[in-house]
């Protein structure tokens, strides 16, 4: 017998009887303010929430100066490095500034969602120093009830959902932001 | 015969040191109370337990249906699937992939499953460098020790420790301890690894059923720098890691990181589906003694585990007796009752390391009943003749003494008048280990059977 059907044989024999699944209620709240849920969320997960895009490019100018490497997904923006349709993803990582859109942003923790549609190389949101991210405010849902409800999983090859900049707490459990990923984490409200 | 773990034994020699048994003790308390405030803002909190551990039951009755469906839909994904009924399976299957792709060097991030099946060892023996990449299994890897705790593996270990070692490993400056500067020394030293590696592996957090793809949580974003980085990716699920639809990902992410550390959600929350274009996605799908432990009625529950760590994080004992007073990767009141399911005759003493308290099964994100296993496991232990030989005869003649009355009423009258002649008795740890750390209350005059006998209503004086 292969390890397969070993394996199938034994949770056969051994699992209880058939117990049904639960339905999800969407647990929404009518009366939520999401835009300020979602800014309240990101910044106490360590987010820098932008809510004036007009002056996104000054912003960036300012915030990174000395920033060489910036690649923008976006119209809003400009970058100055090109990723290729083969983008090796090693050639990344000197790159210090990246935008990207996000279609959904959740207000109860501040995340939000990026498939490989929106990062076009999968390393890219992770190996960049500084993430930003813009997501226009109708994007926003309550709960991962409602992310979830929003998003086909089956329709992308990855995709994550990004609560702040990368941390750890492993020495003594004080925090530190910019552990192996980003540094910092924007989100720019449209 | 295995070895026994003797779990007090090895939290006595934790405890030594009391300085940093209490700091260690604050250190894991800390989490406690992050969780708590990260789940009073939820006001559906309860109905989420609820729900996750419906649909845990779910999944345990129907393991084998949703295990084949996601490999179906794994397949459609363009993903290698494998199955290993053990350890030494789940590490030929990891060797073989690596070997066929000439991998000089893994990198990993956080996998209790690879630390349980001793994978590490395993690939260095053949040669095949194996990177730990998050900070706290970075630590303990160059330390050559396992995880002390699930969540953080480094909690036992103090700054000014990892500085040292980050001074001989990584060169930082003699004497510095700073957190920021030490766990950016270890971000340039990761980089490097990522990508010098020829492939990236994972653990596995949740396994969807209807999508065929895993999904993978960390705050520090090792295993996505890992796993994007490289052509070959590989993950590894046991086999209850699995869960029906996509839409119960709501439920347990909403549960997860807020049980653990009391965040809202993980940083990052990563969804695996399919491989890297031009690249190569494995997920292998171990056994490893859960299947019989599902058949197991009274213990089958703990196979509803999301490793967050709350039971520990809240359990007296574990905060003083140490990750490693468990002799297993899973410590804690989680891990004393999975780990007497695998191996019984080794583990025996685990589920007697605790007070009972009930508090692990107060925050248990899934609702496993852990209190009422731990009592339930010593039944066992008991009905198997495996109690230690000195509690053994100490309950006999304890359960002889309490189901007489007239035997009861000699022996507490003798002790009372042996111990008001000779106090030092009770109090010797020699003679009844229960001292140990402790004394034993004052013994009263008289017992409150004669007490109540002089001053039951008729006869009292009380008013």
């Amino acid at each position: 017998m292969n390890a397969r059907d070993e394996i199938l044989l034994s949770i056969r024999k051994n699992k209880p009887e058939f117990i049904a699944l639960p339905e999800i209620p969407g647990f929404e709240d009518a009366e939520s303010d999401l835009r300020a849920k979602f800014i309240s969320s990101a910044e106490s997960s360590g987010t820098t929430v932008l809510t004036n895009s007009d002056i996104l490019s000054t912003w960036i100018k300012n915030q990174f100066p000395h920033a060489r490497q910036i690649i923008s997904l976006t119209d809003e923006v400009s970058g100055n490095f090109l990723m290729t349709p083969n983008q090796l993803p090693s050639e990344l990582q000197r790159i210090e500034v990246a935008v990207i859109y996000s279609f959904l942003g959740v207000a109860e923790n501040g995340a939000v969602w990026i498939s490989e549609k929106e990062m076009e190389c999968r390393i890219l949101p992770f190996i960049t120093e500084h993430l930003i991210i813009l997501l226009h405010e109708s994007d926003i849902v309550e709960n991962m009830h409602q992310a979830y409800g929003k998003i086909d999983l089956r329709e992308t090859g990855f995709g994550v959902f990004v609560g702040g900049p990368s941390k750890t707490a492993d020495i003594e459990q004080s925090l530190v932001v910019g552990a192996q990923g980003t540094r910092s984490h924007t989100v720019v409200i449209l | 015969m295995a070895e026994i773990v003797n779990h007090a034994k090895l939290a006595g020699n934790f405890i030594a040191d009391q300085n940093r048994t209490n700091w260690h003790n604050e250190a894991v308390a800390f989490l406690r109370t992050r969780r708590d405030q990260g789940v009073s803002t939820v006001k559906e909190w309860e109905q989420l337990r609820d729900l996750a551990s419906q649909i845990k039951d779910n999944v345990l009755s129907n393991l084998d249906a949703y295990l084949l469906q996601f490999e179906e839909n794994a397949l459609k994904n363009g993903v290698h699937v494998h199955w290993a009924p053990d350890a030494e399976a789940h590490n030929q299957i990891v060797k073989e992939i690596l070997q066929r792709h000439q991998v000089k060097m893994l990198v990993k991030s956080k996998s209790m499953l690879t630390e349980e099946c001793h994978l590490n060892e395993a690939l260095e023996d053949i040669g095949i460098e194996v990177v730990d990449s998050d900070l706290g299994e970075r630590i303990i890897q160059f330390r050559k020790e396992g995880p002390s705790h699930i969540v953080a593996p480094a909690i036992h270990i103090r700054k000014e420790e990892v500085g040292e070692l980050f001074h001989e490993k990584l060169h930082t400056k003699k004497g510095a301890s700073d957190p920021k500067y030490l766990t950016e020394a270890a971000r340039i030293h990761l980089r490097e690894k990522f990508l010098q590696a020829g492939a990236a592996l994972t653990g596995v957090n949740f396994a969807v059923a209807e999508t065929g793809g895993v999904v993978v949580c960390t705050n520090e974003g090792n295993a996505d720098m890992g796993v994007h980085l490289v052509p070959l990716q590989i993950h590894c699920m046991g086999i209850e890691k699995i869960i029906p639809r996509q839409q119960d990902l709501g439920v347990f992410t909403r549960l997860l990181a807020r049980s653990a550390t009391g965040q809202p959600i993980t940083i990052y929350t990563s969804h695996h589906q399919q491989p890297k274009p031009g690249g190569e996605m494995h997920i292998i799908i171990v056994d490893n003694g859960r299947s019989t432990h599902l058949g197991k009625a009274d213990f089958r529950n703990a196979l509803k585990c999301i490793r967050c760590g709350a039971c520990i994080n809240t359990c007296p004992v574990y905060r003083r007796s140490g990750g490693y007073s468990y002799g297993h990767t899973v410590g804690g009141p989680i891990g004393s009752i999975l780990t007497p399911g695998f191996d019984l005759k080794k583990y025996r003493e685990l589920p007697f390391a605790s007070s009972l308290c009930g508090a692990c099964t107060d925050v248990c994100p899934v609702k496993i009943d852990i209190h009422e296993q731990l009592y339930k496991w010593r039944q066992v232990v008991s009905e198997e003749n495996l109690l230690n030989p000195r509690k053994k005869s100490g309950l006999k003649i304890v359960a002889g003494m309490l189901a007489s009355s007239k035997k009861y009423a000699i022996v507490t009258r003798w002790l009372r008048v042996g111990l008001s002649f000779f106090p030092f008795l009770s109090n010797s740890p020699k003679l009844n280990p229960w001292t140990k750390g402790r004394r034993m209350p004052e013994m009263p005059s008289q017992s409150f059977k004669s007490w109540y006998q002089k001053n039951k209503p008729g006869k009292s004086t009380l008013p």
